[in-house]
């Protein structure tokens, strides 16, 4: 028993290794061992790059969500100036950054979760009709070209519409 | 046949590293810090539980199932039962998991019955990180990854009410040095992989990923602008920042240097907690660390100490 336990202790910290220095990326995609690596990681997530954040660490977007309302009311919620997903503290709007990331880079993801924010904001809004939903990229210049004085590179990543009528 | 000795030596320092029984004390203050740590996190997001669990939530559950791979459970399956029970509401089941994880976190903390209750945590944070997986970044990996090993180790083998009661023996065994090694050993690793990652993107070793990090709006807390007036200050902090996580799985094997290397690295995550406003991903990470090596660090301050007394001491009789 011992033995079996010092075993699996040592497959489990050499299957870290392994991930953490790209051992797996292109190994296992499509073979056998995708699902039960994928069952792995989603018990202990041991098959996790710790590192696979550090290059993006400075990115950044802006998110608006424009309401349109019965009476030509119209409401626009912009992160940038101040809109916290109605969450209730700091904690809780830091996992919208998971998910900008996520509908940023992920085109099936978007279409599904961007459909679903934007039944929340009807259910929020009840007179509303219309939903537009947008995000920038917001690109710092690095140190040299920010004290010479370029501006901030913003761009459109996407932008939809869901309406009623 | 300096080799073979050399060879023989390796050997039964590893041996040691791994089956030498030493004080299962770490294990006691990693469950009482994850435990709570998870319990602070739960009552923080008790406002907006429902905003991200309900069945109205942000990502409604018909498409966050959809996202879900097939062993995953999800907490429309949790409704489903507690229906089939009690005839709940989707919002009262939802409501009835949080108090339930809560409940089930609090017998962790006393270590009452620790495996069952350890069980427990591990299984409803799988079905939180099932559940919202758009939602999820590293505090919730490394508290995952926290309760998965309260749930294999021996962690009721320091300041339990398993041990009161004396349904558990403080006796140090193979058990309990193999489960601190592997936290240690898997803390390295982390590290290594984070510093050794930043290390290859041209973009930390000038600065700008850290300057950008700092004035970006996601996470920016004070106007870091000026750091544009400085940029060797950012090189110096992210060179700082990478040569912490780097070298930290050997600055905690030197008992000389350990002391300093567990300082720098909770700067680090003070840092990110204060600056960038990722507070409780600051605090799991700062706990980590002081669970897998600050009885180290204690005990090399104490023998510090005792050498600086007795030298003292040589000192003033030999005056």
């Amino acid at each position: 028993m011992r033995k079996l336990i010092y075993a699996l202790a040592f497959i489990h910290l050499l299957t870290i290794v392994v991930v953490i220095f790209h051992g797996l990326d292109t190994a296992a995609r499509g073979t056998w061992m995708e699902k039960p690596l994928a069952f792995i990681c989603s018990v202990n997530y041991s098959i996790w790059q710790y590192g696979f954040f550090s290059p993006d660490v400075g990115k950044s977007s802006e998110v608006q969500i424009t309401v349109f309302e019965d009476g030509g009311k119209q409401k626009a919620y912009s992160t940038l100036k101040g809109f916290t997903f109605f969450t209730s503290n700091a904690e809780s709007d830091n996992r919208f950054y998971a998910f900008k990331h996520h509908t940023n880079t992920d085109t099936t993801f978007r279409d599904l979760c961007i459909r679903s924010v934007a039944t929340r904001m009807l259910n929020i809004h009840q007179t509303a009709w219309r939903v537009d939903y947008a995000t920038r990229s917001i690109r710092y210049p690095n140190l040299k070209d920010f004290k010479a004085g370029q501006k901030i590179d913003t761009a459109n990543i996407f932008s939809t519409t869901f309406a009623l009528k | 046949m300096a080799l073979k000795s050399l060879l023989a030596h390796t050997r039964v320092q590893l041996q040691n590293f791994w089956t030498r029984p030493i004080s299962p004390a770490p294990l006691g203050i990693f469950r009482i810090a994850i435990a709570a740590f998870a319990l602070l996190q739960a009552l923080l997001w008790l406002p907006d539980w429902q905003a991200f669990f309900g069945t109205d939530a942000w990502i409604q559950w018909e498409i966050s199932h959809a996202l879900n791979l097939g062993w995953n459970i999800h907490m429309q399956q949790v409704h489903g039962f507690l229906h089939a029970l009690f005839n709940t509401s989707e919002n009262q089941s939802v409501g009835i998991f949080f108090w339930f994880y809560a409940l089930v976190l609090i017998g962790l903390l006393l270590g009452w019955f620790t495996r069952i209750w350890s069980v427990l945590s591990w299984f409803c944070h799988y079905i939180i990180m099932s559940t919202i997986p758009s939602f999820v970044y590293g505090v919730d990996i490394f508290l995952h990854i926290s309760l998965f090993y309260l749930m294999v180790m021996p962690c009721n083998k320091a300041f339990s009410l398993d041990l009161r009661f004396k349904r558990v023996s403080s006796e140090p065994t193979w058990g309990s040095t193999l489960s601190i090694r592997v936290l240690q050993v898997h803390l390295c690793l982390i590290y290594l992989s984070a510093g050794y990652e930043k290390m290859l993107a041209a973009d930390w070793w000038d600065g700008n990923v850290l300057w950008r990090s700092l004035v970006q709006p996601d996470f920016r807390q004070v106007d870091f602008n000026w750091l544009a007036q400085v940029p060797w200050l950012a090189m110096v902090l992210s060179w700082g920042t990478m040569s912490i996580e780097t070298f930290y799985c050997i600055g905690m094997w030197i008992p000389r240097l350990r002391f300093y290397w567990l300082l720098g690295i909770i700067s680090l995550h003070i840092g990110i907690a204060l600056f960038l406003g990722l507070y409780l991903f600051g605090l799991i990470m700062i706990l980590l660390s002081l669970s897998a090596f600050g009885l180290d660090v204690l005990n090399d301050l104490k023998l510090a100490g005792q050498r600086k007394r007795e030298k003292t001491r040589k000192e003033s009789f030999s005056a």
